[in-house]
Formats: C-alpha cells, structure tokens, sequence
C-alpha cells in the first residue's frame, strides 16, 4: 500500500507539469513582477529597463490614500459583490425551482435560453446591456455609490444567473424522489418540501456556488477597472500596481471572512461527521 | 391546519403553477434572445434609420450596403479566420491539460495538493487587468510579438476550467474502477487517457463551450498584442466603433456575424451541455 502511494504522488506531479509550468509564466511572474514594480517609479512609456525604474519605497502605497477615487471604488466594489451574490444566488435559486415545477416539455428549451447570456457574452450585447441598464437605474450625476452599485450589479448578475440557475435545476433533481414522495404522501406542499428538503440537500452545493459566484464577480467588477484605467492614461505604474494590490488584498480580506463564517455556520455538522470518519477528507 | 397543506389551495397552486410560471419563466427567456433578434433587425438598417428606429422591429433594406461597407472599412473574413483559430487552438489544448490537472487534483493525494488547489482559487480571482504589463513585457521578452501563440498558450490552463473537471471526477467517477484498473495492470497514465477521459466528455464539453467563447470574447490580449493582418475580430469591430463616422449598420452586422460561430457552438451542444451537466455532476 505504502509503495502504490508513493507512485500516486509522482504521477500526481506528472499530470500537474502543465499547469505549473503555465501558472510560473502567466500568474506567478506577473505578479511578483507587479509587486516590485509597485515599489518603483517607472512609467509606461519607456522600456523596462535599469535607468528608467527608480526604487521610491513605500511611496506609492503612502499616495493612493490621498487619491479620492480610492475609498469610493472600493465600497463599490464591496457593494458590488454583495448585491450581485445577493441577487444571483436567491433568483437562481427561484428560477431553478420554478423550471422544475414547470411543464416537462419546455424545461430544456427554457433552461438553454437562460444560460444564452452566460455562454455568448460577447462585447456587443454586453456592453449594450450594461449600459442600458446603467441608465435605467443610474444617474452618473446625482445618484451615490450604492445606487452605482446597485445598478451594476443588476446588470452584470443578469449574464450569471443563467449559469446558476442550470446548476441549481441540476441539484434539485438529484434530490432522491422517494423522500420528496413519503413527504407528499404525508401532506407537505410544494413549498415545504423546497424549504424543509430540497434546500438542506441544496446546502453544501450553494456554498461552492458563492465561492464560484464570488470569484466571477471579482473578475467582472468595474469599480476596479474604472480606477485602474486612470493610472494607466498617466502611465505611472508604480502607482497602478500599488494601488492594485492594496485593492486586491483587502477584497480578498473581505471575501475570504465572509466564506470562512460561511463555511462554519453552514458546515459545520457535516464537518463533525467527516472529522469522525475520515480525518484527512478535505472539502 | 396549514394554508400551505389545504387540498384546494394545492390544486389551485398547481393550475397557477402550470401557466403563470411557463409564462414568467418564457419572458424572461425572451430578454436573453433579444439582443440577437434585434441585432439583426437594426443591421438591415442605415445610420438614419437606426437613430430613429426605437424598439421597433421593422426589417430595412440597407443589409448589403452595410456588409459592403464592413468589407471595406475592416479585413472582416482575415479577422474572423484568425480568431477561429485563436479559439480552437486554445480550446483543443486547453481539454488536454485541464482535465490532466483536474483529474490529478481530484485523485491523488500527495503533498501540496491543497496549497495547489488553493493557489489556483486565489489565482482565478485576481483581476486579469493587473498582469497585463508583466504578460506583454514576457511576450516582448520571447519574442512572441504579433504571434497568436502568444494569446491562445496563456489561457490553456484555465483555472475555471480545471475547478470543473476536479468537482466533476469527485462526484461522478468511482475510486472502484481507478482501482480495478490499476490492478489489471494498466499505468497511470494509461487509467487517465482510456478511462477518465470517455467519461469525462459531458463535463468536457462544458469546459469547451467555454474556453471556446472566452478565447473568441477575448479582447484585452489580442488588443495589446496583434495588430494588422494578425489582429482578431474583436479588435477590428471595436477599432471601427473609434472612427468618427463610425458606420453603426456595419458595425452591428461585424458584431452579429460575429457572434455567429458563438451561437452555432451553443446551438450544436447545448443539448450535451445540458445533459453532461444534469447526468451525475452532483453527488
């Protein structure tokens, strides 16, 4: 047994050469590079090279707190993630339910029509959408950073629910019918059986789902791109990459506090009863 | 007694359930075909009759003056050929080496492998706008300048994609057979490429769908790094937007022409899409 493990291991790094060889090159590098940079003074506009970077310490972090936009795009960016989550997640949930109780017949074609907006995202319609419903809701001028926010991520949770709706529709099958039949049998309604069955069963899987969620939605906050973009029309990229990493660091922060309470509060029975059968299994 | 538990009210549920969901669920099906539909209807149209067209969904006259200006003002069939070949590049070798690491993270257990698996999350969710420097200095660098190697090799590890594979191996594929093949004798290599993977095509098909829209979708790359005859699709229909006198009839056809091999992708496996998702992706 012990020799059969030792083999899994090398063979486990084996298939795992692609990936790191790619994650070297296209995250690990970038970023330390990105990190150093953000202790310099170098500009966009001329070569990476000695002459051209000078070290200026912790300059750049001590100025992004005098930058005004700091604050504000970082409470939209919060704000963002909560609402969108928010929004997703309890209309996806919603939709999921309703499609499976749902005439049988139409269930693909609606399911495959929800996830159109998440699979052909392309520029034209998005951008399209984005802003229309950025005006529908947002005015630029009078209105605050949660109205900003709000609108956002109305706009942006509109491409995700799909995805999630699919993934929900697909979990609520699985549930075992026999259960949902004993408890029908013994009165209980549509509702009860989604809110006493289908969502304890639903539970493990909603908590990979804001994970994911979260994850996508970091990717497609624009508080964050809006900032960035103003560095890099000056080309101070010292200041760009401090500024980057002071924002990732405390959205992570933020992110990783909320999963860690979820993770407890939601898992923690069945952390119980995994730590008693099997020390090592991981989630 | 309950409300929730009352026969009539149950059935009356029911009745309401039958109808006012399907319709619900269908209109907001509608909003995610929308965008298509209408992009096709404002191509028919010149710059006049798009301004003052409205919601309307009168067809025009104008489709072949539009696309002659498309062909005029862009090399739109170079720019489609190179993003064909952007996308199925990226999307063929990105299979083979997502499912190798999503099947070694799912299987094995060696050391390293949470730090791995979590490195990979904090990876996906790190905004891509932060290495875009580093990215272009490395390419600079290769001498990769205005190749699209450059932009499809970075994205065939795509950490979405191997997040995929992994939950799929865990819920759908039983330790028993891994097993019982390697007592038959087969390596581990052999197990992975003969047996994981025929089983893991509905998941993969997932994963390609997506890789294949994220690499047509994507712009950042492409924008910084080809240009000419090199340049994709993306790039040339937003440069057109740039123009003064941006012609809008042809840039919404580039854009619905565009979206067209998305749509066609979607199309042709939507269904197997669906089913891979619902057939055992949950435990």
């Amino acid at each position: 047994m012990h020799k059969l493990d030792k083999t899994n291991q090398s063979s486990a790094y084996k298939f795992l050469v692609p990936f790191l060889i790619a994650f070297l090159l296209v995250n690990l590098f970038p970023y330390l590079t990105s990190f150093y940079v953000s202790f310099q003074y170098w500009s966009l506009y001329t070569p990476f090279i000695g002459e051209n970077i000078e070290f200026v310490k912790a300059e750049n972090y001590l100025l992004i707190y005098d930058e005004r936009g700091f604050f504000a795009s970082l409470l939209n960016v919060l704000l963002f993630l909560v609402f969108s989550v928010f929004i997703i997640h309890s209309l996806a949930l919603l939709f999921a339910k309703l499609i499976s109780i749902s005439a049988k017949k139409t269930q693909g074609i609606i399911l495959i029509a929800f996830i159109v907006p998440f699979v052909v995202n392309t520029n034209a319609t998005n951008v399209g959408l984005i802003e229309m419903g950025l005006f529908i809701f947002y005015d630029p001028i009078n209105d605050g950073v949660i109205l900003k926010s709000i609108s956002e991520s109305i706009s942006i949770s509109y491409q995700f629910v799909g995805f999630f709706t699919l993934i929900y529709y697909m979990v609520l099958k699985s549930v075992p019918k026999n259960i949902i039949e004993a408890a029908q049998l013994d009165g209980a309604s549509i509702a009860r059986v989604f809110l006493s069955i289908e969502l304890p069963h639903l539970k493990r899987m909603i908590v990979m789902m804001l994970v994911l969620s979260m994850i996508m939605m970091m990717q497609s906050a624009r508080g964050f791109v809006d900032i960035i973009n103003v560095f890099f029309r000056v080309g101070d990229m010292g200041l760009a990459s401090a500024f980057s990493w002071t924002f990732i660091f405390l959205v992570l922060v933020f992110i990783m506090t909320v999963l860690l309470i979820l993770k407890y509060r939601l898992l923690k029975s069945r952390l119980v009863k995994y730590k008693r059968v099997n020390k090592k299994e991981v989630l | 007694m309950n409300i929730f538990d009352n026969a009539l009210f149950q059935k009356s549920i029911y009745a309401f359930l039958k109808y006012g969901v399907l319709a619900f669920l269908i209109l907001f099906a509608m909003t995610t075909i929308f965008p298509f539909v209408y992009s096709i209807v404002l191509s028919t149209h010149d710059q006049e009759g798009i301004s003052s067209l409205g919601v309307s969904m009168g067809l025009g006259i104008d489709l072949v003056e539009n696309y002659n200006e498309l062909l005029q003002r862009t090399a739109f069939w170079t720019g489609i050929t190179n993003s064909a070949i952007i996308a199925i590049l990226g999307t063929v070798i990105s299979i083979f080496f997502c499912s190798m690491c999503g099947y070694s993270l799912a299987v094995y257990k060696f050391k390293g492998r949470n730090v791995i698996f979590g490195i990979m999350l904090l990876s996906m969710m790190i905004p891509p706008v932060l290495s875009l420097i580093p990215y272009f200095l490395i390419v600079d660098m290769l001498g990769l300048m205005n190749t699209h190697f450059a932009v499809w090799v970075p994205f065939t590890i795509a950490p979405m994609g191997i997040f995929l594979v992994r939950q799929y191996v865990v819920a759908s594929i039983p330790k028993d057979l891994l097993e019982a093949a390697k007592l038959d004798g087969a390596g581990e290599f052999r197990i992975y490429s003969t047996i994981v993977m025929p089983l893991l095509k509905p998941s993969l098909a997932t994963l390609a769908i997506i890789q294949f829209v994220f690499l047509w979708n994507n712009f950042l790359q492409p924008l910084v790094i080809l240009e000419g005859d090199k340049a994709v699709i993306i790039t040339m229909i937003r440069s057109m937007q740039g123009t003064p006198d941006a012609p809008m009839g042809a840039i919404i056809l580039g854009s619905f022409l565009s979206m067209l091999p998305l749509i066609l992708v979607f199309v042709v496996s939507s269904k197997q899409m669906i089913s891979g998702l619902t057939s055992g992706a949950v435990k």
